[in-house]
C-alpha cells in the first residue's frame, strides 16, 4: 500500500464511514450531467469526452468542475435512485448545482486545488478517508 | 450560519415538514458554498419540469414534497415542460409519459407555482436592479444578472423549488457585490450584429473565463434577440452566469480596471473556431428542420419574424417556433397569421426538453439549442441567422 502524503482533499460533504475504496476515474474536462451522463446506466455519453462509454457507477469521480443545465442535480439524484451513482466526487471548483445535486443525493463531495495531482491515481483502486487523506490500495 | 428566529422555526419544523426539508437543504448547500446567512428572494423560477429530463426520480422527488404539503412563499414560475397540449400529435410521447408530465405540473401548481412553462420568466415579471432571485434555467439567470442587474446564482431545479418553499436562498455567489466585480477584461474586435454571432461570442467567453466575471467591450447590435442569444450561450459554457456588457449592464459602474487580472482579445477567428466546434458540416437540405425560439420568443421577436416572412424575406413553411403561453396569448393574431403561412408555433415547451418530431438535421439561430440538440437528441446541427 503506497501512501501519497502530499495529496489531501478538503471535505465538503463528508463520508458517513471512516473511509471508502473505489476505482478513481479522472475526467480532464468539465462534466455537464444533463447531456454527458446517461442517468440510468451512468455511462458517459459525451462523444468528445476521453471517458466516452465509461460507466461512473461506484467510481471515485474526479473532474475540474461541473457545468451545464440546471436539471443537473436531478441527473445525480437519478443515478442514486437507480443505484449507479459514483461513490464520491472530487472537483477543483464547486458550484451551486453540483453541491445541490450531492446534497439531495447523499453523494460525498471533496475538493482539491488541482486534479493534476490525482492523475497518477487514475484507474487505480484508491482509499479515501473521511478527513480527506487519500492512498492507493 | 446565522439564521433569524423565523428561519430557525422553519428549520426545526415549526412551519411544517416541507419547509423544514427545504430549509435544511438550503442551509447545507449554503454552508458548503461559504454563506454566512440567507437572503430573502422576490421570485423563484423552477427548472426541471420536463418529465423526459427528470424522469421517475424527479417526479418522485416532487411527489414527496407535495405529500408533505409544500406551498410556495414567494412569486414562483416554472420552466418549459415536454408538451404543448394543443399540438400533441407533433410530439413523440407515450400516454404514460404524458400522464406523468401532467402530474409534475399539477403537483407544482398545487404548491402555488404559476404554470408559466417558459424559460423567459422576465417577460412575466421584470426583475429590478439589485433584487435577489432564485432562478433555475441558466439562460434566464444570465439575462437577469447581465441585463437587469438582479442577483441570482444559477440554481439547480431542486434548490429553486426549496427557495420557493422557504422564500429564501443562501447568501453566497452572485448575491454578493464582491463576487459581481469583473476580473477579466474582454475586447471584441469583430462586430456582433445577429443572434448567431452573439451566441458564439457568449459560448466562447464562457469557456475562456473559467468562472470569472468578464467586462465585455464589444460592438454589439443590442436588441432583445442578441442579448437573449448571448446570455443563453454564455450560460451554457460558464458556471458563473454574470458579465458586464459595456453600454447595457446597469451595474456597469462597478467596473474598475484595478481589479482586472486578465485581458482577452476576441477576433473573428475565435468565433469561427467556436462555430466549427459546435456544428456539423455535411448537409442534405431535404432532411432539415428549421427552429427559432431558444430562448422562447418575446412579442417583438414574433412580430419581427412575421415581418420578414410576410415580405417574403424568409421562407416560413415548416419552421418550428417556440414561445411561452403568455406571449402566445398576447400575440395571438400575429401567430395565427404565421401559422397560416405554414409555421408551427409551439408553446409551453421546445425541441430541447421535448421529443418534438424533427428531421435528423436541425438548423437554428440558437447556439444553446445547437449545443443541447446535438447531445440530447443526437441530431446534426447547423447555425444560421434568421436573415
Amino acid at each position: 500500500m503506497s501512501i501519497n502524503n502530499k495529496v489531501r482533499l478538503t471535505p465538503l460533504i463528508e463520508l458517513n464511514s471512516n473511509y471508502l475504496e473505489g476505482v478513481m476515474l479522472v475526467s480532464p474536462t468539465p462534466i455537464s450531467p444533463l447531456g454527458d451522463i446517461d442517468p440510468r446506466t451512468s455511462e458517459i455519453i459525451d462523444p468528445q469526452s476521453p471517458l466516452y462509454g465509461v460507466s461512473i457507477a461506484s467510481k471515485i469521480l474526479v473532474a475540474p468542475y461541473f457545468r451545464g443545465s440546471t436539471v443537473g442535480p436531478y441527473i445525480l439524484f437519478s443515478l442514486k435512485k437507480y443505484g449507479v451513482a459514483p461513490k464520491l466526487i472530487i472537483v477543483e471548483q464547486v458550484d451551486p448545482m453540483l453541491v445541490t445535486g450531492c446534497v439531495i443525493s447523499n453523494i460525498p463531495l471533496y475538493q482539491i486545488n488541482s486534479i493534476e495531482r490525482l492523475r497518477n491515481l487514475s484507474n487505480k483502486l484508491v482509499r479515501v478517508y473521511r478527513n480527506g487523506r487519500i492512498e492507493q490500495v | 450560519m446565522y439564521l433569524t428566529r423565523l428561519e430557525e422555526k422553519m428549520l426545526n419544523g415549526e412551519l411544517g415538514e416541507a419547509v423544514s426539508i427545504a430549509m435544511k437543504a438550503i442551509v447545507k448547500v449554503g454552508e458548503i458554498l461559504g454563506a454566512s446567512r440567507l437572503v430573502e428572494i422576490t421570485h423563484s423560477h423552477i427548472s426541471g419540469i420536463s418529465y423526459l429530463n427528470i424522469g421517475d426520480p424527479g417526479l418522485e422527488f416532487i411527489e414527496y414534497l407535495s405529500s408533505k404539503n409544500a406551498r410556495v412563499r414567494v412569486f414562483s414560475t416554472m420552466n418549459p415542460s415536454s408538451i404543448d397540449e394543443d399540438k400533441i400529435h407533433i410530439f413523440n410521447i407515450s400516454k404514460e409519459e404524458l400522464a406523468k408530465q401532467k402530474k409534475i405540473v399539477e403537483l407544482l401548481v398545487k404548491m402555488g407555482v404559476k404554470p408559466t412553462l417558459t424559460c423567459t420568466p422576465y417577460y412575466i415579471r421584470k426583475p429590478k436592479l439589485g433584487e435577489h432571485l432564485a432562478w433555475g434555467e441558466s439562460s434566464a439567470v444570465a439575462y437577469a444578472n447581465i441585463v437587469f442587474g438582479a442577483r441570482t446564482n444559477k440554481e439547480g431545479g431542486p434548490l429553486a423549488l426549496f427557495a420557493a418553499i422557504t422564500g429564501r436562498t443562501y447568501y453566497a455567489g452572485l448575491h454578493l457585490e464582491e463576487n459581481r466585480i469583473p476580473k477579466v477584461y474582454i475586447k471584441v474586435n469583430t462586430r456582433i450584429d445577429n443572434a448567431v454571432k452573439a451566441g458564439l461570442l457568449g459560448y466562447y467567453i464562457g469557456e475562456v473565463v473559467r468562472g470569472k466575471i468578464p467586462y465585455i467591450d464589444a460592438t454589439i447590435l443590442y436588441d432583445e434577440s442578441t442579448l437573449k442569444a448571448f446570455s443563453a450561450a454564455y450560460a451554457t459554457s460558464t458556471t458563473t452566469p454574470h458579465a458586464l456588457l459595456k453600454g447595457v449592464s446597469p451595474e456597469e459602474k462597478i467596473y474598475d480596471k484595478e481589479f482586472i487580472e486578465e485581458r482577452i482579445i476576441v477576433d473573428e477567428k475565435e468565433l469561427i473556431e467556436t462555430l466549427n466546434k459546435l456544428v456539423d458540416q455535411d448537409t442534405n437540405e431535404s432532411r432539415k428542420t428549421l427552429f427559432i425560439g431558444c430562448p422562447h420568443l418575446g412579442i417583438s421577436e414574433i412580430h419581427y419574424i412575421y415581418d420578414l416572412a410576410s415580405k417574403g424575406k424568409i421562407g416560413i413553411e415548416g419552421i418550428i417556433i417556440s414561445t411561452s403561453r403568455y406571449v402566445y396569448e398576447k400575440a395571438k393574431n400575429i401567430i395565427a397569421k404565421l401559422e397560416s403561412l405554414g409555421a408551427i408555433v409551439v408553446k409551453d415547451t421546445c425541441p430541447i426538453v421535448s421529443r418534438l418530431k424533427i428531421k435528423d438535421y436541425l438548423i437554428t439561430n440558437s447556439v444553446k439549442a445547437a449545443f443541447y440538440m446535438k447531445r440530447l437528441h443526437k441530431v446534426k446541427v447547423m447555425l444560421r441567422d434568421v436573415n
